[in-house]
């Protein structure tokens, strides 16, 4: 039986589908996706926001309290209302990308631990077990496809609402796209099996799960068993994958990762994609190791936005970019600057309204409290903006906040809802 | 499927009213009181945390052994013959936190039952089977298959398996002990601890010399000493060199193999010298290969200096050796930095040799940007939180910097909490040292065994350690029954491998007679709250690359590589290690542990590269030789020309695909069994399809071709490439059995049962 077959059987007989133990949906739910392809950019490490979007400054370059290592004066205002810090290749990004940018400073991690840091950035929470918004998206709209969620690092706990994949090396992929045929790259090859062959081991093992899962009661067994199964139903779709990869990468990490989930974008078989950078935990020689870092997650937007527009797919495209936290206020005796809890992420994509600044902190970068109405600052009372504020909007406009796999992980710590995509 | 684990300790009520005083303090005590009412102010942290009453959080190993043992202080103290604990929280005496507990109340008749018990303590034991009944284990014959996979990576002899058919589980238990003595688990061990220490790292380039070099001024080391050898032709034949660039290039291996294999080289090594397991921490040595000793320029000697696998100890003048963490590969793995100071260092020895993942003390809400004191680490609550219990452990490393160079003269800022552990600190004198001092206390602490239990579990099953469930936490009942279990049955086997003077593999067999390897099914519908306390038992683990890697070869007799000895499928990183969910050791950490449609086609092309390749290779031995099909030959067809079933020919392939059931699968079936009629159907219809194909004219194109696959040829005996004897050779099918029996062996490769443990 074949993934469709499958899916419609499924369908017709009202059954979910069983990914990893979770009655993930519908068979409509994994029909070649469609939707729009999310990317979750990661500055593993915690960056520092007054190095580019919450832009502090310092009016004595000398002093041993300043924010940082360039004048008030020299804050950058030419990219709409997003003022940005004049270092990092900062002019190459803000301007460029203003309109369609979002900004929201003066969030709230709640820790300086990296591993919970990442995890509240990433799936709105500090509690541990909630899958990342990345696994949460591609559990709700196409938990059988292949690639539905690809990592490439940062936070990917998925819940077991879909299935992981690593691509680290895409050269490898044209080889397993054709189990088989004997020289995947020949389509005249001979075959190992004939199609015949092939589809009969695979009605046998299709047949002989279904008797094993009806014999099984412990549930982890049942979730592998399930598991699979279900891995194996969007393998042939992998063949699509192949006729998208682009015969050169770019050498830029975020470009090149996000090259291959625009691929299987393409293919139908990918709905979300970690794309990671390293670099930002910099407690000694900030700046100068910092920045670098900074550049090159400008470079690989700018990247990869360019191969979405030759792909014909940018206007589908969700960028979204965190990190695990922010950095301290000023300069440590090493020249660098320790954890902070206040942060701030960036996102583009359909149905987000750029140029804007949403929240703000102190010239100490201190989060100042926002109204939950207009979303303004606030001197006293109003609201702390969290990773969870952000990911409640979120989920609403990526359409799962109703769907029931996500009512299974629900931001219980919080409360509000705030109007941040309007 | 073998025995039923819990059974004879079944739930009924003269067993539930014989509740052990641990149970009770975990079930009542902890659960309804003190996590309840109390630890929010009485924790190292807390407004009570200068009071005599300073309970241990969750996240450390062993926790509740620890608390009840903290709780027994307080509730001995008597005022007018009535315990403090419950004199305070009704608040008959001053109390902080005010009357938290009404008299009469639920939880004070708990903590009175309490009192009563430490007065007079329970003669019930734990009993930490009670809680897997029903489950069905996998029987001794079963086991043993699982456990020879595990731990060597073959199939069980002839001999084990006759030996514990007939012995059960005591006969396993000796053949245990043999496995953990074999060459083949000291591979396994390595590769466990390596996954901890993450030091593999640095096996791959020259990044190992690397480190070395840039502590070569301190150290006087000599890293990349193969560069300047001169030529000399008699080391090219000593080595079995090709030419002096491979010699020189098999020399830099051999280095970086000394060097980088250090600290997992130690921790075989106490394991094979049956040394106290504390040893990984004590060790006032360090192993070399009789290459990195050239390395490190130190004198050494050797059975034999060509053997880069042999390592002997020795050790470093003025150096202070601790076992592993004082291992260069270590300390670089875990890089400092000048305001980290050693941070990251204390964290990893939390979590790799106490067991206790020090971050999650952080995971509540804090605000550092509200951080106003001075010293804030000394001083603000939002970083004492994280900071007592990392800062003195820290202090160990204070004289080793930023990648792992030793300097005794370095100095550890006195604003930091001072070095120290479990609220001993360290005397001055101590800190040239201070890493020595430390393991001595680490080694001996009751979380190092918990720890050493918790490593070797994710080990052999892929599963991390059960967390306590939040209060609140939904189905916090549940998951807390499956925490108790675990937690008492590991603390059992904690006390076993401190008695047995930390032998490890007691560890090991314990782990794998337990329902945490065994477990196989469970006997009838689970309610929905056995549902919930069984969701992570398992005996099923995705098997990693690495192992997946040594079952294809076990099973067929041959390794899935490049030709004979290309690389390696699933060891590679260029290949299909990182795809099929394995770890590099330096970006990728992390295994997956469920497959993804990725790695479902790979498994589908090893399964048809390895039916390719071993198919007919095994037809063209004799049959005494043969791995795979000792029951039939090529010519065994299951219908004449006519159509007509051959009876013996059927009898014959219905009994090698039992073999085939059991050797691939571990399938003990009968051969009436379902599953062997539906693998002898997928051969037969498979066979059908083919003689038909064969018999259609030549220019028809759906013939089938009466040769194999290219590939599948077999002409040259497979490892020495030497040519065949005619009669051995394969290339044709004209039965078309071969390729039946290569689907037959494609859907058993791919089988769940063949690529999960």
């Amino acid at each position: 039986m074949d993934r469709r077959d499958f899916l419609k059987l499924a369908s017709t007989a009202g059954l979910g589908v069983a990914v990893g133990g979770q009655f993930s949906g519908q068979a409509k739910a994994a029909d070649p996706y469609s939707g729009p392809l999310w990317l979750f950019i990661h500055a593993s490490g915690g960056w520092d926001p007054t190095s580019f979007c919450d832009p502090k400054g310092t009016t004595n370059l000398d002093s041993p309290d300043r924010m940082n290592n360039y004048l008030q004066a020299d804050i950058r205002d030419d990219a709409g209302n997003i003022k940005y810090a004049p270092v990092a290749d900062n002019e190459t990004f803000f301007p460029k990308w203003r309109d369609k940018l979002l900004v929201v400073n003066g969030i709230d991690t709640g820790t300086n631990s990296h591993e919970a840091g990442v995890r509240t950035t990433w799936c709105g929470t500090l509690s541990e077990g909630r899958p990342s918004l990345a696994a949460l998206l591609a559990g709700v709209y196409a938990p059988t496809q292949a690639m539905a969620f690809i990592s490439n690092g940062g936070y990917d706990y998925t819940g077991n609402v879909v299935s992981l994949t690593r691509v680290p090396d895409t050269g490898t992929l044209g080889r397993i796209a054709y189990p088989n045929r004997i020289n995947p790259g020949d389509e005249n090859t001979r075959l190992f099996h004939t199609d015949a062959t092939m589809q009969r081991i695979a009605t046998a093992r299709d047949e002989r799960h279904q008797v094993k899962l009806s014999q099984q009661h412990l549930p982890r067994l049942r979730q592998s068993m399930s598991t699979l199964y279900t891995s194996r139903l969007g393998q042939n779709e992998l063949k699509q994958l192949i006729q998208y990869l682009p015969e050169d990468f770019y050498d830029n990490g975020i470009a090149r990762q996000a090259q291959v989930a625009i691929a299987a974008y393409k293919a139908g078989i990918c709905v979300s994609a970690n794309l990671s950078t390293g670099g930002f935990d910099t407690h000694g020689q900030h700046d100068q190791n910092h920045f670098p870092s900074l550049s090159r997650i400008w470079t690989g937007v700018n990247q990869l936005m360019e191969f979405a527009e030759e792909q014909g797919v940018a206007d589908k495209i969700y960028v979204v970019i965190g990190s695990d936290f922010g950095r301290t206020p000023g300069y440590n005796s090493g020249n660098g600057k320790d954890h902070w809890n206040i942060t701030s992420m960036m996102m583009m994509g359909p149905n987000i309204q750029g140029n804007r600044v949403i929240g703000s902190t102190t010239d100490r970068h201190a989060a100042i409290n926002v109204d939950p109405t207009t979303l303004a600052p606030v001197e006293s009372g109003g609201v702390r903006l969290t990773p969870g504020h952000v990911h409640k909007a979120l989920r609403k406009l990526g359409g799962i906040d109703t769907s029931e796999i996500v009512g299974e992980f629900a931001l219980l710590d919080t409360k509000e809802d705030l109007p941040i995509f309007g | 499927m073998g025995a039923v684990a819990g059974s004879g300790c079944s739930g009924s009520s003269a067993d539930e009213a014989c509740v052990s005083d641990e149970m009770y303090f975990a079930e009542q005590t902890w659960s309804q009181v003190l996590n309840a009412s109390c630890i929010g102010c009485h924790n190292p942290q807390g407004i009570a945390g200068n009071t005599s009453l300073v309970l241990k959080n969750s996240s450390e190993a062993g926790f509740l052994s620890a608390n009840m043992e903290i709780f027994k202080q307080v509730a001995t103290l008597e005022q007018g013959g009535e315990s403090l604990v419950l004199l305070k929280p009704t608040q008959k005496v001053s109390h902080g936190g005010g009357n938290v507990i009404k008299e009469g109340s639920k939880e004070y008749e708990i903590l009175t039952e309490m009192v009563r018990r430490y007065k007079e303590p329970s003669a019930c034991e734990t009993d930490t089977t009670a809680f897997f009944q029903g489950v069905q284990l996998a029987s001794a014959p079963e086991t043993l298959r699982m456990a020879a996979l595990e731990l060597l990576g073959r199939l069980p002899t002839e001999a084990e398996e006759k030996a514990v058919d007939e012995g059960g589980m005591e006969a396993l238990d000796v053949i245990l002990d043999q496995y953990l003595h074999e060459e083949a688990f000291y591979i396994r061990l390595k590769e466990i601890y390596g996954d901890v220490f993450n030091t593999d790292r640095y096996l791959m380039g020259e990044d190992a010399m690397g480190v070395i070099q840039s502590n070569r001024a301190m150290e006087g080391y000599e890293p990349r000493w193969y560069n300047g050898l001169q030529y000399d032709e008699a080391l090219i034949e000593k080595y079995g060199a090709e030419s002096w660039s491979d010699l020189v290039n098999t020399l830099r291996r051999y280095t970086v193999q000394g060097v980088a294999r250090e600290p997992l080289e130690l921790v075989a090594h106490v394991v094979r010298n049956d040394r106290p397991f504390t040893e990984i921490l004590t060790a006032d040595y360090m192993l070399v290969n009789p290459f990195s000793a050239k390395a490190y320029q130190i004198e050494a000697e050797f059975q034999n200096e060509a053997d880069p696998t042999e390592f002997v100890e020795v050790k470093r003048e003025g150096y202070p050796h601790s076992g592993v963490i004082s291992s260069e590969m270590w300390l670089a793995r875990h890089p400092t930095s000048e305001t980290n100071l050693n941070r990251h260092r204390s964290r990893m020895v939390y979590q790799a040799f106490l067991g206790t993942d020090i971050l999650k003390l952080a995971e509540r809400r804090l605000d550092t940007s509200s951080v106003a004191d001075f010293n804030p680490t000394r001083n603000n609550i939002n970083c004492t939180v994280c900071h007592f219990n990392v800062d003195p452990v820290a202090g160990f490393f204070q004289k080793f910097g930023q990648v792992g160079n030793y300097n005794p003269e370095r100095q550890w800022p006195e604003t930091l909490i001072p070095p120290g552990f479990n609220g001993q600190s360290m005397v001055q004198d101590d800190f040239p040292t201070a890493n020595v001092w430390g393991v001595q206390r680490l080694a001996y602490d009751p979380r190092f065994a918990l720890a050493q239990i918790y490593n070797v579990l994710t080990g052999v099953t892929g599963q991390k350690q059960l967390l306590a469930p939040a209060p609140g936490e939904d189905n916090f009942e549940n998951k807390f029954q499956a925490y108790l279990a675990q937690y008492y049955m590991f603390n059992e086997i904690a006390d076993e491998f401190i008695a047995s003077d930390y032998d490890i593999r007691l560890v090991f067999k314990a782990l794998i007679k337990s329902p945490y390897f065994r477990a196989r099914n469970f006997g009838g519908d689970l309610t929905p709250e056995r549902q919930q306390e069984l969701s992570q038992l398992t005996s099923s683990r995705f098997l990693t690359p690495e192992q997946l890697h040594r079952k294809i070869w076990a099973v067929s007799g041959y390794p899935w590589r490049e030709g004979r000895f290309g690389t390696n499928y699933l060891l590679s990183t260029e290949r299909y290690k990182l795809l099929y969910g394995g770890v590099d050791h330096l970006d990728v950490l992390q295994r997956i542990g469920e497959p993804n449609g990725i790695m479902a086609n790979v498994s589908d092309r090893m399964a048809n590269e390895m039916s390719c390749r071993s198919v007919p290779r095994d037809f063209s031995l004799p049959q005494e030789e043969r791995l795979l099909f000792p029951n039939v030959d090529v010519s065994f067809e299951p219908q004449d020309r006519n159509g007509f079933d051959v009876d013996p020919a059927i009898d014959a392939i219905k009994q090698n695909i039992q073999y085939l059931h059991k050797r691939v699968l571990g399938e003990s079936l009968d051969i009436s069994h379902p599953e062997i009629e539906r693998t002898y159907q997928l051969f037969l219809a498979t066979w059908q399809e083919g003689v038909k194909g064969m018999a259609k004219a030549e220019d028809d194109p759906e013939r089938i071709s009466r040769d194999l696959p290219g590939d599948c040829h077999v002409n040259e005996e497979f490892w020495t490439s030497k040519p065949l004897p005619e009669e051995m050779r394969i290339n044709g099918d004209e039965t078309y059995t071969i390729r039946a029996w290569m689907a037959v062996m494609t859907y058993m490769l791919s089988d769940y049962r063949f690529l999960y443990q």
